[in-house]
């Protein structure tokens, strides 16, 4: 029963993170001047603060039961299952804490909107993404016995659909800023989110080259293959799908600042949509590890 | 939990040398639990100020009522506010007013009285009432200290150099905040008061002072109602 209630915890982790946290801020809301209703509210906020703990330590744990059923679906052999399971575990726990970490962050910063909070998370996810991808910079002696030496190259591992992604919204960065500079005073709230976009962009290539050029010692075909599969996973739903989902919102932040018009509102919620789906695109469902690993 | 097939010795090795093996729950959670309450402790400190000054944030404020002829009626004054609901003190060091058709004579700021109470005999708690100085004299020039929890009230002494005003909002305010010499962290902040000017012109160039009429105080303290900045500035001192 335990186990199940868990690994519940566990598969769903974030709308039950944020419902918890929404139970939390309740009481604070809907609590009345004159005290009525305080034992109820106190009793909710209580149970739903133990919940939110319950839930953040099982996540932050690492735990993910689906992560060897997921792999061995959509691996080839079971060796390269063991290596995706290991891969979704950690790039999946990373992405978790990156986005929570951003998340909090963004409520840091945040002006009565839900804006700032997403845009922490999205960042938070691209950067934890990232970041489990760190370890193959670490010196190990070890490694040092042997060596592949096949060329890689970024198109084998990169989706033509990503690549054009960041190229366009590296050239949309680009203009928004021309034209926040050229126009002054007015356009300098464009500024600064069209820059951060380019930054997502240009780190998110910088660490697709990283991921694809790491070292990788000799090893059979099999598991050379493998670590292919896997590269491609850590170089476009790891970190380069977030990255492009957060430089989207960013685009959008940018041109908010060009006033309410019909085209700048639709505009900005295109965007969104863009981001939105970028991202749902980034996650480790089985539709997106297929259309991945099968490619 | 997926592994490799005891019989091979080096595998174990090479998928460790491809990505590490997960270093355990218990080390997992310590270390993310951290990296989370690093990121909340982050958070603490910007809402409440600390990191960076930041003194409007989470707070509605609102202008001033009225402009005011100077004594020697060579300017006119209008008042924006400034709350400081952080947790620490922060300097204002300059101040940049968005007003077109008018010059910036001078800047200053009335630092607005703590909140204090006094109880009467019968335990009755009560506002205690401060004189109100006329701005002139009140306002303090920069930089000056706003304490946690006070209240700036900025004014701006302008001269029009044009007697018409223009549709849209007149009299927006930046100020430039940090938290004086030496501090850490030294950083600074540019508050925009933007949400507030001190009045919308609407088309048929009527001031509206958030839903009320805009006033001017003579120098002789009289009250009167003006259609818009400029032009009761105009009217006032010419």
């Amino acid at each position: 029963m335990m186990k199940r209630i868990i690994d519940a915890a566990a598969r769903r982790r974030w709308p039950l993170t944020v419902l918890a946290f929404i139970t939390i801020l309740g009481p604070f809301v809907v609590a009345r001047p004159d005290g009525e209703g305080t034992n109820i509210a106190a009793v909710v906020l209580v149970l739903a603060a133990i919940a939110l703990i319950f839930l953040l330590a099982v996540n932050l744990s690492g735990r993910d039961p689906d992560a060897d059923a997921r792999a061995l679906e959509v691996a080839p052999d079971s060796l390269s299952a063991v290596l995706f399971a290991r891969w979704m575990r950690r790039s999946k726990h990373f992405r978790f804490v990156g986005g929570l970490c951003g998340a909090i962050l963004g409520l840091g910063f945040a002006t009565g909107s839900l804006a700032s909070p997403l845009v922490g998370l999205l960042a938070g996810v691209a950067f934890g993404g990232a970041a489990a991808e760190v370890h193959s910079f670490q010196g190990r002696p070890r490694s040092a016995r042997s060596a592949d030496i096949t060329a890689r190259h970024m198109g084998d591992y990169v989706t033509p659909t990503d690549t054009v992604a960041l190229a366009v919204i590296a050239a949309a960065a680009m203009c928004l800023m021309v034209v926040a500079v050229t126009t002054g005073a007015g356009r300098w709230g464009s500024f600064w989110p069209a820059m951060a976009a380019l930054v997502a962009v240009a780190a998110a290539t910088a660490m697709q080259r990283a991921v694809v050029v790491r070292r990788r010692p000799a090893l059979s075909d099999d598991l050379r293959r493998a670590d292919d599969v896997m590269r491609r996973l850590a170089a476009t739903q790891g970190f380069t799908r977030p990255a492009i989902a957060f430089a989207l919102v960013m685009l959008s932040q940018g041109l908010a600042t060009f006033g309410n018009s019909t085209t700048v509102t639709v505009a900005v919620l295109a965007l969104w949509m863009l981001a939105i789906a970028w991202y749902v695109a980034s996650r480790q469902s089985r539709a997106n590890l297929r259309a991945l690993i099968g490619s | 939990m997926l592994e490799s097939r005891p019989e091979d010795r080096d595998l174990d090795e090479r998928l460790d040398e491809l990505i590490p093996l997960s270093a355990g729950p218990i080390k997992t959670l310590v270390a993310s639990a951290a990296v989370v309450g690093a990121a909340i402790a982050s958070t603490v400190l910007i809402m409440g100020g600390y990191l960076y000054p930041r003194p409007t944030f989470g707070s509605s404020f609102s202008s001033g009522s009225f402009l005011e002829v100077g004594p020697a009626r060579n300017a006119v004054s209008a008042t924006v506010m400034m709350p400081n609901n952080s947790s620490r003190s922060v300097r204002i060091t300059d101040i940049a007013f968005d007003g077109p058709g008018a010059d910036v004579v001078d800047v200053g700021v009335i630092l607005d009285p703590p909140y204090e109470t006094q109880t009467s005999d019968v335990g009755v708690e009560s506002s205690v009432a401060t004189p109100i100085l006329p701005r002139n004299q009140a306002a303090m020039p920069l930089p000056i200290v706003v304490p946690a929890g006070r209240t700036a009230t900025v004014v701006v002494w302008f001269r029009p150099t044009d007697c018409i005003d223009k549709p849209g909002p007149w009299g927006l305010v930046d100020a430039t905040v940090d938290f004086g010499d030496g501090a850490f962290p030294p950083f600074s902040n540019t508050v925009s008061l933007h949400q507030d000017p001190v009045a919308f012109i609407d088309l048929d160039g009527n001031a509206d002072n958030g839903g009320e009429s805009m006033m001017m105080q003579d120098a002789d303290g009289s009250m009167r109602e003006i259609s818009g900045p400029l032009a009761g500035a105009c009217e006032a001192l010419r």
